[in-house]
């Protein structure tokens, strides 16, 4: 089976949202059928309708993280073993295999979704309950799969770009994507905050020290920070919904084309 | 009799050594002449191209904190100049706004951005803990561009996907956009340059790409005043 991926592309807002959720019960049933064949228009220019909000947001959370998780984080980072950070992340990525799964299968792949499957039975067991990821090295690497990525395989646009307070970036396509991570999430189901509380905190910490390189980064080469963020981020998105290997022609926009044209014939 | 056989074994033995350097020199040249179109006409211009970049990337992790970030940039400079296409790339990342620059501020501001490509390289290629590259694929674009897909094998065993786009401009292959990961180097530079441009203006420009190469060569200044 062939997946047709749509194009990639930032006119979202242009995007009339009329029919998705009637494209959303056809395309998915097309994709659970196994026909799976998805195309979708080219985009337009990009656009940022947001842009606003979203950079009030974006400051709003850069001034946060910079007062209360970075340091938190940093501290973590500094005090607590590399081993063992592994760990926190295998074990929180173990929680969210689950939601691998389901969205291997929602977009037709269903050999990942197998292997995912193993994944998930082989760190809960032998991996002491995620702990220790005995997966990867058993032939069956992790998989970045989510319900945003879903989306776009069934042909949905990428919607405007959003700044989430306290969140952080997003879409509007990959926003529903949080309420399937959380109700695929085994902790959403136990009713005891004695236990939750202190897991999503610890959860919340170890991904901003796993963060520590990258916002490091932007924040010595940003320009400006919220178009960079923006920028990485979409990019990022779009490199996980083609599972890392984007069509070629999305590498270059045609509008960068033509002005290397341009500017070649006058070299 | 003997002093016959002598002879004609000496012709021999020279008849031979002269046949010998004959191969000799018909397999050089037979080699040099396979060689030739190998590297001028193939595909394998352009990969030169990247590979020549990665190796001066490799040479500025070797040297590291110990040749401080001048060093490095000495060792980058001239094959970054070199192996991209700079003045376009920065055109481009300014947009339509280049063509109201004066013939001055373009000047001015293609030496800044080339400075700030240098020391974007320099900075984050500081230091040699057993990474290597991997060129993977080559493909060409409608356009005529060529994209070279490459790994970045890092010490715990990751890998970084780049990927170059590379144009042809008078028989010379060059980098014009650097993607890692997915994320585009060129986008992320003309989404924030167009909208600096936009709201605050040229000089404003020019102050935040300063602003940004001081800090790119001082991010390992510890390291560096140590070694």
């Amino acid at each position: 089976m062939t997946l047709k991926l749509p194009k990639f592309d930032h006119s979202h807002a242009k995007r009339k949202v009329t029919s998705p959720w009637l494209r959303l019960l056809a395309l998915g049933a097309l994709v659970l059928t196994s026909s799976g064949c998805v195309t979708a228009k080219k985009g337009g220019t990009p656009g940022d309708p947001f842009e606003k909000p979203n950079r009030a947001f974006h400051s709003l959370n850069h001034k946060l993280d910079t007062i209360l998780l970075k340091p938190v984080a940093e501290g973590y980072a500094k005090s607590v073993p590399a081993p063992v950070r592994k760990g926190v992340t295998n074990f929180f990525n173990n929680l969210g295999e689950i939601n691998v799964i389901v969205n291997d299968l929602l977009q037709g792949k269903f050999e990942d979704g197998l292997d995912d499957f193993g994944r998930l039975l082989a760190n809960s067991t032998l991996g002491l309950g995620g702990i220790l990821d005995v997966a990867t090295p058993m032939g069956l690497p992790r998989h970045e799969e989510d319900f945003g990525q879903t989306l776009a395989v069934w042909g949905f646009g990428q919607g405007a770009y959003l700044t989430v307070p306290i969140l952080g970036p997003s879409t509007i396509r990959d926003e529903p994507g949080r309420l399937v991570a959380s109700a695929t999430n085994i902790l959403f189901y136990v009713n005891e905050r004695a236990i939750t509380f202190p897991l999503g905190i610890l959860s919340t910490i170890n991904r901003r020290a796993n963060l520590i390189d990258a916002i490091k980064e932007v924040d010595e080469s940003a320009l400006d920070r919220y178009i960079f963020v923006r920028e990485a981020y979409l990019g990022d998105r779009n490199f996980l919904i083609y599972d890392g290997n984007p069509p070629l022609e999305d590498l270059f926009e045609d509008e960068f084309d033509f002005e290397f044209e341009e500017e070649e014939e006058q070299e | 009799m003997s002093n016959k056989i002598k002879v004609s074994s000496t012709q021999q033995v020279r008849k031979a050594a002269g046949q010998r350097l004959n191969y000799v020199s018909i397999s050089v040249i037979l080699l040099a002449l396979t060689a030739y179109p190998l590297s001028v006409f193939s595909a394998d211009e352009s990969q030169a191209v990247v590979n020549r970049l990665q190796e001066s990337l490799i040479a500025s992790m070797k040297g590291g904190a110990k040749i401080g970030f001048a060093g490095r940039y000495e060792v980058l400079q001239p094959v970054v100049l070199e192996t991209h296409r700079l003045k376009s790339i920065a055109r481009v990342a300014i947009g339509r706004y280049w063509r109201d620059l004066s013939e001055q501020e373009q000047k001015t501001y293609l030496e800044l951005f080339s400075r700030l490509s240098v020391s974007g390289y320099a900075s984050r290629f500081w230091k040699f803990k057993g990474e290597h590259f991997e060129i993977v694929s080559e493909d060409t674009l409608k356009t005529g561009k060529k994209i070279i897909r490459s790994d970045l094998y890092l010490d715990d065993g990751d890998t970084i996907r780049l990927e170059y786009v590379l144009s042809e401009v008078g028989g010379e292959w060059k980098i014009i956009n650097v993607i890692a990961k997915g994320i585009s180097d060129l986008a992320i530079k003309r989404a924030e340059y167009t909208s600096i441009m936009s709201k605050d203006g040229f000089d404003t420009l020019l102050v935040k790409i300063s602003e940004t190469i001081e800090k790119l060569k001082n991010k390992h200044i510890e390291e560096e005043t140590q070694a």
